[in-house]
């Protein structure tokens, strides 16, 4: 069986499962969106294996530095962007009387 | 959905939801009109070296967007469906 064979049958169950913890009734509601994000990483986890080819060999290790790189990149926008907009909705909201004058329009 | 009245000016949700599958959407177009550019160069030209590398870059921006769109489909479709 290819590797990339395994990979999408892996991806396959991976969905699957996605759709069955968002769907059912089974489980501890509050505890679905982290149980779909584990998910979720780790079919991101397949397809860099898989289908990209991210190996732990001493010819991989530019690949996973730019990766590593990558990663971080977005971290530090995502993490950024919300604490500067918490930062924001708690400092800049407008008192409630603002709020409703803008609520009329 | 539109339709229903389920527009980006509705809520902050929809506002993400339209602004993240719209990008993606727009990503996913451009990379299948490089995939028809790419089949094209394979047919005419064959797989000569500059031909394969940038069926590699290709091959990379494809994938990324792929692992992109597990996150994205999670987040706005599988945890939107929430009540």
């Amino acid at each position: 069986m290819g590797i990339y064979t395994i990979g999408l049958a892996l991806a396959v169950i991976l969905t699957a499962t996605s759709f069955w913890v968002a769907n059912t009734s089974l489980l501890w509601a509050p505890g679905i969106p982290l149980g779909l994000a584990v998910l979720a990483i780790a079919q991101m986890g397949v397809h860099l294996v898989f289908f990209l080819h991210i190996t732990t060999g001493p010819d991989n290790t530019n690949n996973v530095l730019a990766l590593a790189f990558g990663v971080l990149i977005v971290f530090l926008v995502v993490a950024g962007s919300l604490w500067i907009m918490t930062n924001l909705n708690d400092n800049m909201m407008p008192p409630p009387e603002l709020m409703n004058l803008h609520m009329q329009h | 959905m539109i339709a229903r009245g389920a527009t980006p000016q509705r809520s902050a949700f929809l506002s993400a939801f339209f602004t993240l599958v719209g990008c993606h959407g727009l990503h996913v177009t451009a990379g299948l009109i490089w995939l028809v550019v790419m089949m094209a160069q394979v047919a005419v030209k064959g797989f000569r070296a500059s031909v394969e590398r940038r069926l590699l870059c290709f091959a990379l921006f494809w994938h990324a967007l792929d692992i992109i769109w597990v996150w994205l489909f999670t987040v706005v479709y599988l945890m939107g469906v929430r009540p």
